[in-house]
């Protein structure tokens, strides 16, 4: 066996040899020579590199065969050392570059985020030979060993891998954070300080901003000969590493450069030795069956509620919305809250637009520290677990009110700071178009107008498992004030196969019950004053007026109010001038916009304490399925509408207007003014001052009590006060 | 409807019956059927001066495709020159005193002013609105408007609501031809733009003592001529104005027998 063996770069030139020696005459004095050429005269740069063999073999695995299972990384790299051990044989070349590209499947495990350091440039140069462990790179920031065997010693040497302080693009200079100013980067430190060994190098890690996967580089390696190079990358719930979603063969591709190559930083394609090994994932997630194929399954889960659950009152709302392992990412979700379940938006002010754009901009660690929304419209937080097994990296956000998105008058917003143990990914700012739904007061999510939400954020996929949504400002939410059982309803949409691919996602519905509690406790005594102005007499066409009164939060809803009008009243079929058709009615924002000017035959307003001011809009006739069309008060406001629909029909010839379904909603007032005189849409049948005309009322509350009366409707008689006022001057 | 109202429309339906003298009257356009009859009592008729006579008046409009007709607009009636309407000394109604009125309000308003009653039926065409039947009393009184006369159709409803249309028909001379009365009147005016009349079933019918004299409302001689013994003449030509419609016309025929 050789004891020596000659560099393998020819680029290099003749590397001059060098000599020191000092004589025994002249203790102290060290005189050095150097040779570039040997006693023959030849040269003594290295040549024939083309003729040193390459032939570098790979092993590589996950520590796991289950999918999508927190995994560690097994990579063996062997490298023939016969040559080396034959006086007359070739070594092989020393490695210049290796370049490892896991397998599609194979990312980063957000898991391990949690409890992770990392080691700094100062860490890093810390790390000398007999530098303690923990005295440089810090322990926390270990996430594998390395063990080197090579023939020209007899004990393996042995080292760490360590995870690189992430790259600030705040710090103009370069390599501040890690030489290649990246997201992610390893050191490897391998010493034997029995020996004097110490290899330190950096690796380079690529993580696709498509699909995550990963890929590693480790560049000017040291032309030392080994002959087997093991590292493994620890497993474990928080292990660095997501094994595959699906069972099936996976490729490692492994790319070695030798020094041997003509350029060595430019190698040809032939130079390259391309070293591909494979693993297999055989088992589902748990030790399951494997998963089918294809799309993989989604049954996600819905956990919601309030944390008091008394009808009418204010409580904390929660929402939690999980998936397991192996199952569809989240892609978008919407959640529909229970019937009357709302929030008091009077008093909180919208999170500015500008400031959700300057949200985006910053780095999480910046919006922890300084918020972009103003604390008064903030109205809830979330914390959002991200990763596999049973281990998961929780990161915090915060819920804001914020305006009109996407055609939605009202949207909330979800500011996250990405601060996952030493990783910070930006800001994740998710807008969802938050909707009410005019006829029944429902508010919902609207996911078609609504962000979607990352899969993937700078090449880590989030796997994204537990999103909880709080919302719990104070005396925000209020509950129904109807205590029949309903539910939260939450459609998810699944990401189908492939993440990245809209195209195959899935939507699911899942939904969780939902019911209110101690309704009885709750009063309902709505008070509707009715009124006739105009004229009194038969043939004259009065403006009707209704004002309906109630006590705002802590009395129960309205669920269903009929008015039965006095049998004076007639339609004026001369003044029955035109109707909005339902497809007139939901142009332009669906709520009567398009409507003709001569269907309107009326106006609303409408005071809820939920909201700063009352909302208010047109009457109208609209077409619908009933014998007559329907009273439509379309009631508009800057942040919501609702619709009331009321069927007319008539008893005994009276008429009559039933609003069937009422938004569950407290309420302080309301009124509907019909116009009269020409416009008139009734008209006296008799003289409304002969007798008391009285309307029949029937109110039904949310909370299942009623309340009916027959009201005597207002009229002002002119004939009948001035005959009290002659009474009353004669009686004086 | 009083009792002898009603016993004399009973009696002239009868009447009609038994000598199944009821000659319908038809015409058919551009997806429209109109069918009138018309018969009067008595059959026989003085040869010049009009006697008091009994109407029956029956009209239906159909769409042979069995859809809703068309919407009546408009109403023409002429009437043969030897049909009298005399109104002279009969109480007058006025529109306000019926409209807006039930029927029961609008006889008790009106009830010297009576000369007619039946009923209708129709159909509300609302927009984008599936359309419903209504029926309802017709009363016809003998009304003015200012100094001219005119004929008063009260219409009363209380399906689908309480509801009460008053449509006037105006009345004007005609010099000359076979007619000598013209009554007109425009629907939509009263019945708005959604009623679709298209059935009538109406009896006229009013005699009445003025200075001792009686009187009838509705008078006709049978224009026989020479010494013929019945004749057959145009009792009235209808026209009807349709929406989206050219106007249809329809003449009624009648056959009386002379009295001598």
């Amino acid at each position: 066996m050789a004891n020596l063996t000659n560099q393998m770069d020819c680029v290099a030139g003749a590397t001059p040899w060098r000599l020191q020696a000092n004589s025994w005459q002249d203790v102290g004095n060290i005189d050095t020579a150097s040779f570039t050429v040997d006693t023959n005269g030849n040269p003594t740069a290295v040549a024939d590199c083309d003729s040193v063999p390459f032939d570098p073999t790979v092993n590589a695995r996950t520590t796991t065969d289950l999918t999508e299972t927190s995994s560690g990384l097994d990579f063996e790299l062997n490298i023939p050392e016969t040559g080396l051990l034959n006086a007359d044989g070739n070594a092989q070349s020393h490695v210049k570059r290796a370049v490892v590209a896991l397998p599609a499947g194979v990312t980063i495990n957000p898991s391990s985020a949690e409890g992770l350091g990392v080691c700094t440039p100062i860490d890093y140069a810390n790390e000398t030979l007999d530098s303690r462990p923990g005295a440089g790179c810090p322990n926390r920031s270990k996430i594998g060993t390395v063990d080197v065997e090579t023939p020209l010693l007899q004990e393996h040497l042995t080292g760490s891998l360590y995870l690189a302080e992430q790259d600030d693009p705040s710090t103009p200079q370069h390599g501040v954070e890690n030489p290649f100013d990246s997201l992610l980067a390893l050191y490897m430190v391998i010493k034997n300080p029995k020996r004097g060994v110490i290899v330190k190098l950096a690796g380079k890690v690529e993580p696709d901003q498509k699909d995550g996967r990963i890929t590693t580089t480790f560049d000017d390696l040291p032309q030392l000969p080994f002959s087997k190079f093991t590292l493994h990358f620890r497993e474990g719930a928080r292990a660095s590493l997501v094994s595959p979603q699906a069972c099936g063969t996976y490729i490692t591709q492994a790319d070695f450069v030798p020094w041997s190559a003509a350029d060595p930083d430019n190698p040809t394609s032939a130079e390259i030795a391309h070293a591909p090994s494979q693993f297999k994932v055989t088992r589902g997630v748990g030790g399951g069956p494997c998963p089918s194929g294809g799309i993989p399954p989604f049954k996600p889960g819905l956990i919601a509620g309030t944390i008091n659950n008394a009808a009418g009152r204010f409580s904390p709302f929660n929402a939690r919305l999980t998936r397991n392992d192996g199952e569809q990412q989240f892609t978008n979700f919407s959640i529909k809250l229970p019937p009357g379940l709302s929030g008091k938006l009077a008093g909180v002010p919208y999170c500015p637009d500008s400031a959700i754009e300057v949200a985006k901009a910053k780095t999480g660690t910046e919006e922890l520290a300084n918020p972009s929304c103003p604390a008064a419209s903030e109205v809830g937080h979330t914390l959002v677990g991200a990763g596999v097994g049973s281990i998961q990296t929780y990161v915090p956000g915060k819920v804001y009110l914020a305006g009109p998105y996407n055609g939605s008058s009202l949207s909330v917003i979800a500011i996250t700071s990405a601060v996952a143990g030493p990783f910070d990914l930006g800001t994740v700012v998710i807008r969802q178009a938050l909707r009410v739904n005019p006829e029944t007061g429902e508010v919902f999510i609207d996911p078609t107008g609504s962000d979607p939400l990352p899969h993937i954020i700078k090449g880590i996929p989030t796997k994204l498992r537990d999103i909880r949504v709080y919302v719990d400002r104070p005396e925000f939410t209020i509950n129904p004030s109807s205590c029949k059982p309903t539910s939260t309803a939450s459609t998810v949409l699944g990401s189908g196969l492939d993440f990245s691919s809209p195209l195959d996602d899935e939507p699911v519905t899942v939904s969780t019950r939902f019911q209110a509690a101690d309704c009885a406790a709750l009063p309902f005594k709505p008070k509707l004053t009715l009124s006739l102005k105009g004229g009194t007499r038969r043939g004259a066409h009065p403006a009707l007026k209704a004002f309906l009164r109630m006590n705002g939060i802590g009395e129960a809803g309205i669920a269903r109010a009929q008015v039965t009008l006095p049998r004076s009243e007639f339609i004026e079929n001369a003044h029955f001038d035109t109707i909005c058709t339902r497809a007139q009615f939901k142009l332009l924002g669906g709520n009567g916009e398009a409507c003709p000017a001569g269907s309107i035959y009326g106006f609303a307003r409408a005071k809820t304490p939920l909201l700063d001011e009352p909302l208010e809009g047109p009457i109208f006739l609209r077409s619908s399925e009933h014998e007559l069309p329907d009273v439509v008060a379309s009631l508009r406001g800057q942040q919501i509408d609702v619709h009331l629909i009321g069927r007319v029909d008539s008893v005994k010839g009276q008429l009559r207007n039933t609003f069937e379904t009422v938004p569950d909603a407290p309420v302080d007032w309301a009124s509907f003014n019909f116009k009269g005189a020409k416009k008139g849409l009734f008209v006296n049948s008799t003289n409304l001052c002969r007798k008391p005309n009285r309307a029949e009322v029937s109110f039904d509350g949310q909370n299942g009590k009623a309340y009916d009366y027959r009201p005597a409707v207002k009229v002002k008689c002119k004939a009948k006060h001035k005959k009290q006022a002659k009474h009353k001057r004669a009686a004086r | 409807m009083g009792t002898r109202a009603r016993a004399a429309a009973g009696a002239v339906a009868l009447a009609l019956c038994l000598t199944g003298a009821a000659l319908a009257a038809t015409i058919q356009s551009e997806g429209l059927r109109i069918t009138a009859l018309a018969q009067l009592k008595p059959y026989k008729l003085p040869r010049h001066t009009p006697a008091p006579i009994a109407v029956f008046l029956a009209g239906h409009l159909q769409s042979p495709s069995g859809g809703i007709p068309p919407q009546l607009r408009a109403l023409k009636i002429e009437v043969n020159r030897r049909g009298l309407l005399q109104s002279k000394g009969l109480a007058v109604c006025r529109i306000p005193e019926i409209q807006p009125a039930t029927t029961s309000r609008a006889l008790s308003q009106c009830a010297d002013a009576l000369i007619g009653s039946g009923q209708f039926w129709g159909n509300i065409v609302l927009p984008d609105q599936g359309a419903y039947r209504t029926q309802g009393r017709l009363l016809i009184f003998n009304g003015k408007a200012g100094k001219k006369p005119l004929i008063l159709a009260h219409i009363f409803t209380s399906h689908p609501f309480n509801s009460s249309f008053v449509i006037p028909f105006a009345m004007k001379r005609i010099s000359k031809g076979p007619y000598g009365t013209e009554l007109s009147a425009s629907l939509p005016q009263a019945l708005g733009d959604w009623g679709y009349l298209d059935r009538i079933k109406l009896t006229l019918r009013r005699k009445y003592t003025y200075r001792g004299r009686h009187l009838s409302y509705f008078n006709a001689a049978c224009p026989a001529p020479g010494k013929a013994k019945r004749a057959s003449f145009a009792l009235a030509y209808a026209e009807f104005d349709f929406a989206g419609q050219r106007p249809l016309g329809l003449t009624v025929p009648k056959t009386c027998g002379v009295r001598e």
